[in-house]
């Protein structure tokens, strides 16, 4: 009988082999009783209902705290041709096109700051026993968002504010003594809102590839007004009008904002917490077939998104519980874009 | 009815007429690939008649949300979403089912270009379950019917493909009861693996996992079928998401550099992570730049990408004249994860 029990050794010692080498060392340790009697079920997941104008809501909830740095060549949403729910759009567009998307950066030393994501969720939106709607959103988000957008549908509020010396830069001669006369220097820090807007200037979240002023829309003066009250009078006249104060531009390409912040980055985030201070609270991406309100994750208010897919980065407060728009920029940053961050390991920085 | 029966195949019994004979240790310390190969013959599942009920995932009050899970099957395809269901062979002896015991430097894994490439470090013992393997060149057949954009091709035939439904009833409140009914038609998942073996360094269980899900349709439906406003073809139509020509390669590690590592914490959480592949080695030293950035070189040039792509997506009738909505093509492409770290915590 030896060689049968030839064969079965050789068989044990590999299966025994093979159990040794893939559970390594873990060595296990028992518990005493009274850490025993602390274990409770893990509850990571659970279900939360919501109504409002005759839409149920089902949100399926995960408590996670992820940390990421990925790279994807195409990140691509709703590329139909449809003359009814998209007309004047351009054939072949999509609802939202974003190249070389990445979430997080990469240092010098290839070491990685990561985008931060707290309780990610799935939606259900219910009309009757119809489903008119999902969304995948994120209770918490903070890092830097990068990629080369080339069409985008949703609500992304932006603030630009800063000094008004790129401004001066960009004036013509007259139009520098115009904003003298309204008390405005170099040194004076203006603010405009911006959003979603075709090449004329007005708003349009649909399929959108610039960001700027709308129409009717003025410059603010934050500190160093010389005139005071008086200097966002005179500002209020030069209100935005087909992308242009005065000869200024004020709608930029989208593709031009190529690393943009999500959160307050100012903020450091505390490691004893399991929140995300500075976070962006109620970032999510949606598709659905009607326009519906969701609830913000923050405030509890409602988002009116369009029927299609759409992508939602609401504003979050900051340190002092003020609604901060969730995208800053300076002056500069509008009229030059916002350069790629290096989001890949090695040599590559983007398209990795 | 239930009728379940697998035939397994041992590929060792190639060596079936040789007397058997002992192996001293050198012998044995030379012996690598061992493992052995099935296919699922006949099958069919048909728990039309059965209910399993998940509890103790709870709502915001802390109530319990039952889940009933029911009307599962899975059979041959065109199997009109189970109602004309029909036993399914899959996978077959020349394009098996493993569970292999090997050397990494032996095992390969098919990049997106169609090139095979080693994703498993060298000379360790990786313990691999996979399922029937893609192929390159003019063999098997395209893993989406008519959809030559999935990639490789399916070893897998078009007979050896399967029909697959389940649903789930939540009820999330009193007097409601949210309804998903998924039908795969025409699945298939070639290429899929998980890897796993022990890493000394880090002194613990790592791996690297592969998932293809290839479907000419998958169809969600809202409603149960035969209540109210679910019942005729229209009804059910309107309420139905279908997901035409979809595929998924969800890839989670790349063994060489960034095996994809598992752990659970003091307080019962899970961790699972993605470490960088560059900055520190395995036993926590630095790299120096020109051995960065080969890694990363190799990391980019071969480690699996990830992506999800539906070629259309629509609601209904995909009319919104009448109700429904056409989402187009829709998709996730060449996602690469250089780090990812993800904890569970209690809500």
């Amino acid at each position: 009988m030896r060689p049968t029990l030839g064969f079965a050794n050789t068989a044990l010692a590999l299966i025994c082999a093979g159990l040794i080498s893939a559970t390594a060392q873990a060595k296990m340790v028992e518990l005493a009783d009274n850490e025993l009697s602390e274990v409770t079920g893990q509850a990571f997941i659970n279900l939360t209902t919501d109504s409002n104008a005759g839409i149920d809501f089902t949100r399926i909830n995960f408590g996670m705290n992820v940390e990421t740095q990925l790279n994807m060549k195409k990140l691509q949403l709703g590329q139909y041709n449809d003359a009814v729910t998209r007309p004047g759009e351009v054939a072949g567009s999509s609802d939202l096109l974003i190249n070389n998307f990445a979430l997080g950066t990469v240092n010098a030393d290839d070491s990685i700051t990561p985008f931060k994501i707290a309780n990610p969720y799935l939606e259900l939106a219910y009309s009757g026993n119809k489903v008119v709607g999902v969304r995948i959103g994120f209770g918490e988000a903070k890092g830097i968002l990068s990629g080369d957008i080339q069409s985008l549908t949703g609500n992304i509020p932006i603030k630009i504010q800063g000094s008004a010396a790129p401004i001066f830069d960009q004036a013509s001669g007259w139009e520098r003594f115009l904003l003298g006369i309204a008390g405005v220097t170099r040194s004076t820090r203006l603010q405009a809102d911006a959003t979603l807007v075709n090449a004329g200037g007005a708003a349009d979240p649909v399929r959108a590839i610039m960001a700027g002023m709308t129409n009717g829309q003025t410059l603010g003066c934050v500190s160093g007004c010389n005139l005071g009250g008086l200097s966002d009078a005179l500002l209020s006249l030069f209100a935005s009008n087909g992308c242009q104060v005065l000869s200024l531009a004020t709608c930029f390409p989208l593709s031009n904002f190529q690393s943009l912040p999500v959160g307050n980055m100012a903020i450091n985030d505390s490691a004893a917490t399991a929140a995300i201070e500075g976070a962006a609270k109620g970032f999510f991406i949606s598709m659905q077939t009607q326009d519906v309100a969701w609830r913000d994750t923050d405030n509890a208010a409602l988002i009116n998104t369009l029927k299609g897919a759409f992508m939602n980065l609401p504003k979050y407060r900051d340190a002092n519980g003020n609604m901060v728009a969730p995208i800053n920029i300076d002056f500069d940053q509008a009229f030059n874009g916002i350069p790629r961050q290096d989001t890949c390991l090695g040599t590559a920085t983007a398209g990795c | 009815m239930r009728r379940l029966s697998v035939v397994g195949a041992m590929l060792l019994s190639a060596a079936a007429q040789a007397e058997l004979q002992a192996l001293d240790d050198q012998e044995l310390s030379a012996v690598q690939g061992a493992g052995f190969g099935f296919v699922l013959d006949g099958i069919l599942m048909d728990a039309s008649g059965a209910v399993i009920t998940i509890n103790d995932i709870n709502n915001a009050s802390g109530q319990n949300v039952p889940i009933a899970v029911k009307e599962f099957y899975l059979g041959a395809t065109g199997s009109n979403k189970g109602a004309n269901l029909n036993p399914v062979n899959i996978g077959r002896l020349d394009h098996p089912f493993e569970i292999t015991l090997a050397k990494g430097e032996s095992l390969r894994t098919l990049r997106d270009d169609g090139q095979w490439v080693q994703t498993t470090p060298s000379n360790i013992s990786v313990l691999e379950f996979k399922f029937p393997e893609r192929l390159t060149g003019a063999g098997g057949q395209a893993c989406i019917s008519g959809y030559a954009a999935a990639g490789s091709n399916c070893s897998s035939r078009a007979s050896e493909r399967v029909d697959l439904g389940i649903r789930f009833d939540f009820q999330v409140a009193a007097g409601r009861t949210d309804i998903i009914n998924l039908d795969f038609s025409e699945l298939v998942m070639d290429g899929s693996y998980l890897r796993l073996w022990g890493d000394d360094p880090r002194g613990q269980l790592v791996g690297e996992a592969r998932v293809n899900i290839f479907a000419k349709s998958l169809q969600l439906m809202s409603c149960a079928a035969g209540t109210a406003n679910c019942t005729t073809a229209q009804e059910q139509t309107a309420r139905t998401l279908t997901l035409s020509n979809a595929y998924a390669n969800i890839s989670l590690g790349y063994g060489k550099s960034q095996p994809l590592l598992f752990d659970v914490s003091s307080n019962g959480q899970f961790v699972l992570e993605l470490p960088n592949p560059v900055t520190r080695a395995a036993n926590g030293s630095a790299r120096p730049l020109a051995e960065r950035n080969a890694i990363a070189s190799d990391f980019y040039a071969n480690a699996p990408r990830t992506n999800i792509v539906i070629d259309n997506l629509k609601a209904g009738t995909g009319s919104f004249s009448t109700g429904g909505y056409n989402f187009g093509y829709n998709s996730i492409q060449g996602l690469s994860i250089n780090y990812l770290k993800v904890t569970s915590r209690d809500l």
